[in-house]
């Protein structure tokens, strides 16, 4: 986990992003606890009512859950979840932007499709 | 009540233990004399100093100018009120005093005893009879001595150092004017009756008998005085 | 009712106005950052409110009860100050003795166990430690005092990185451990910038704004581009402040975020605490058109 402090994210959002990147990519898997506020908070020097602020927007989305008096944990079928939204969020995130960049250096659909390919080849 | 019992505890035993290292120092210092007088007078009578209880003068003047400014800050530091931080200092004073009074009558009392020719203050001015009132008035005397100097450096602090200077200057004038008064303008009827009120209140009454109350009352006033005059200034007082 | 509330106070000293007619609260549970340039008024509102020095108008109330003389509100606030007012010959440890006579919630175990992290000796006179050292000894009393409002005073004078962390996160540790209220006045903005969560902006003697962090955040921006677009972006704005690179022009602005204009070369960029900071105080310093005295004015503006 990183918390960039000049970034434009404020930093509750960093940190939901981040312990989401975390889950999906199995670094807490399903069922599992995840650290503390009190343990993010101490790491980053980040107040402790801004870490739960980030939680919050996980628990919202259920990506994770409250065991009363055990702390926060990861509920179960999270990684689909996360991977339904991150799909869902491809075109606006990455195409969108893509294409913006592309316009403004004067590059062509094609071009760019072919781009797309030549990465995909390279895979 | 338990906060200002541990603020008079925090003044107490924090200056009670340099009483100990000056009677350590004082003692030692009074031996050398009195090995150096046997050895070169060759007498066992003398001790070779008096009035001992002027050191302690001193010292409990120091504790009155210290109590005032290093003790003030300790304890606003440590959140007590102004008033709390009075009522530990005036306790302080009181217990150091009435410590060093004892010390200091016991030890002219007895220092009196083995060589007739060293005297104590108070055994001077009134003599060697009572114990008790020679406690209770080493007792005030210092207590004075204590207060004075924490309402004068109360002051001085708080009226800053150009004022105070002036203050001083001023107070120095005032004496001489005083004394300029009493020689040349004052008549002299009323000059002698001053003087025979100033002698009363020490104690020494016209008809040529001591009383031991009225030094001990006199004094317990101006300390009183110039406490409430030190707790006005404190009230004011800023860090 | 559980608040410092700072209520009309004013203090001279002599033709200088320090504080002019303050009035906020530190609100309970928060973690505030208390900010302000040198000779802003900080350290003598802290003074007024740990009865150090008296206003000459107006009150500190402490939970309701005033703040002045009264030692009700002795186990409520306790003010680690820049200045050292300890007596400087005596021991750490007799000091931690101390201060757990004179403190109820003083926790002395604590105390020790903290010094012990920072590697504090103990056995040390005050005048003996180090000038980094002196304030790692203040703020471990500070830190072991379980009272509900603690306010530090440029806490991190003369510590190193290494040590400094060490605070932050003890610090936090301890809020989380025990709620209550802690009042940073600091000048290191970024190092607390993640830790606070509201902060108070004195500048001047009047309180500039007060605000949530991340609010403060999210409506402090820059935008950056061609002077003449940044001017026409800028217009009906509140521009904090700009700088110029050549023909760049870079304009500092609070408040609502516009959409830029299709193919327009500007670009907008994250403003962070301590820019905000520097733009807000260094433009009232000035006194031309002041963002601070706008804000004043407008007090139910955002910023």
């Amino acid at each position: 986990m990183n918390i960039n402090p000049n970034s434009e994210k404020p930093i509750f959002i960093q940190i939901a992003e981040q312990l989401e990147d975390s889950i999906f990519t199995g670094v807490f898997p399903e069922e599992t606890k995840i650290p503390s506020t009190n343990e993010i908070s101490a790491l980053f020097n980040i107040n402790p009512h801004t870490v739960l602020k980030g939680m919050n927007i996980l628990v919202d989305e259920e990506i994770i859950y409250k065991k009363r008096g055990l702390g926060m944990f990861v509920k179960e079928g999270a990684v689909g979840k996360i991977r339904q939204k991150r799909q869902g969020q491809f075109y606006e995130q990455y195409i969108a932007s893509m294409i913006e960049e592309a316009s403004k250096l004067h590059m062509t659909k094609e071009e760019v499709i072919a781009l797309v390919e030549r990465g995909y080849d390279n895979e | 009540m338990k906060k200002l019992k541990a603020a008079i505890q925090y003044e107490c035993l924090t200056s009670v233990k340099y009483v100990w290292l000056f009677y350590l120092i004082q003692y030692a210092a009074v031996a050398l004399i009195t090995v150096i007088v046997m050895l070169s007078v060759n007498t066992t009578e003398e001790v070779g100093t008096n009035c001992l209880e002027f050191n302690t003068l001193i010292y409990v003047g120091i504790l009155g100018g210290l109590g005032a400014k290093e003790d003030f800050r300790m304890l606003i530091q440590n959140g007590f009120t102004r008033r709390c931080i009075f009522l530990a200092a005036a306790s302080m004073f009181a217990f150091i005093c009435g410590v060093m009074a004892l010390v200091d009558t016991a030890v002219g009392q007895i220092l009196h005893l083995v060589f007739p020719a060293y005297s104590s203050v108070f055994g001077a001015l009134y003599g060697y009879e009572n114990v008790f009132a020679n406690w209770i008035w080493l007792f005030c005397f210092y207590m004075l001595v204590c207060s004075l100097l924490y309402l004068a450096v109360l002051a001085i602090n708080k009226a800053g150092k150009t004022i105070s200077i002036c203050l001083g200057v001023g107070l120095g004038a005032a004496v001489l004017v005083i004394v300029a008064l009493f020689r040349y303008v004052v008549p002299g009827e009323t000059a002698a009756k001053i003087a025979e009120a100033a002698a009363a209140a020490m104690g020494y009454l016209s008809d040529g008998t001591v009383n031991r109350v009225f030094p001990v009352l006199t004094m317990l006033v101006l300390a009183a005085l110039s406490g409430a005059g030190a707790y006005a200034v404190l009230r004011r007082t800023e860090l | 009712m559980s608040k410092i509330q700072i209520k009309n106070v004013t203090k001279r000293y002599g033709d200088v106005t320090a504080l002019d007619h303050v009035s906020f609260s530190f609100k309970s549970g928060k973690i505030y950052g208390f900010l302000g340039r040198n000779g802003a008024g900080k350290s003598t509102l802290i003074n007024i409110i740990a009865n150090r020095i008296f206003p000459d108008e107006g009150a500190v109330f402490i939970d309701g009860l005033p703040a002045r003389e009264n030692m009700d509100v002795h186990e409520k606030i306790f003010c680690m100050s820049e200045a050292d007012l300890y007596d400087t010959g005596m021991k750490v440890r007799d000091h931690f003795k101390w201060t757990g006579r004179f403190y109820d919630s003083f926790d002395v175990e604590k105390a020790f166990r903290i010094a012990e992290e920072f590697g504090l000796d103990t056995g040390k006179r005050f005048k003996a430690l180090s000038k980094g050292y002196q304030s790692i000894f203040k703020l471990t009393i500070a830190l072991a005092l379980n009272v509900p409002y603690v306010i530090f005073d440029e806490p991190v004078l003369g510590l190193d990185a290494n040590h400094r962390e060490m605070f932050y996160s003890l610090l936090l540790k301890e809020f989380e451990e025990n709620e209550r209220t802690l009042i940073i006045a600091t000048h290191l903005i970024e190092e607390v910038a993640n830790i606070i969560e509201e902060v108070v902006l004195i500048d001047n003697g009047r309180v500039l704004l007060q605000e949530s962090t991340e609010e403060l955040l999210e409506t402090g921006y820059c935008v950056s581009g061609f002077a003449k677009d940044v001017d026409a972006y800028c217009l009906g704005k509140n521009v904090i402040g700009t700088d110029e690179l050549g023909s760049l022009k870079l304009a500092y602005i609070c408040g609502e975020k516009t959409e830029i204009p299709q193919g327009s070369s500007l670009q907008i960029t994250a403003m962070n605490l301590q820019k905000l900071f520097v733009k807000l105080t260094g433009k009232a310093v000035d006194g031309n058109a002041v963002a601070g005295n706008a804000v004043a004015e407008k007090g139910d503006m955002k910023l």
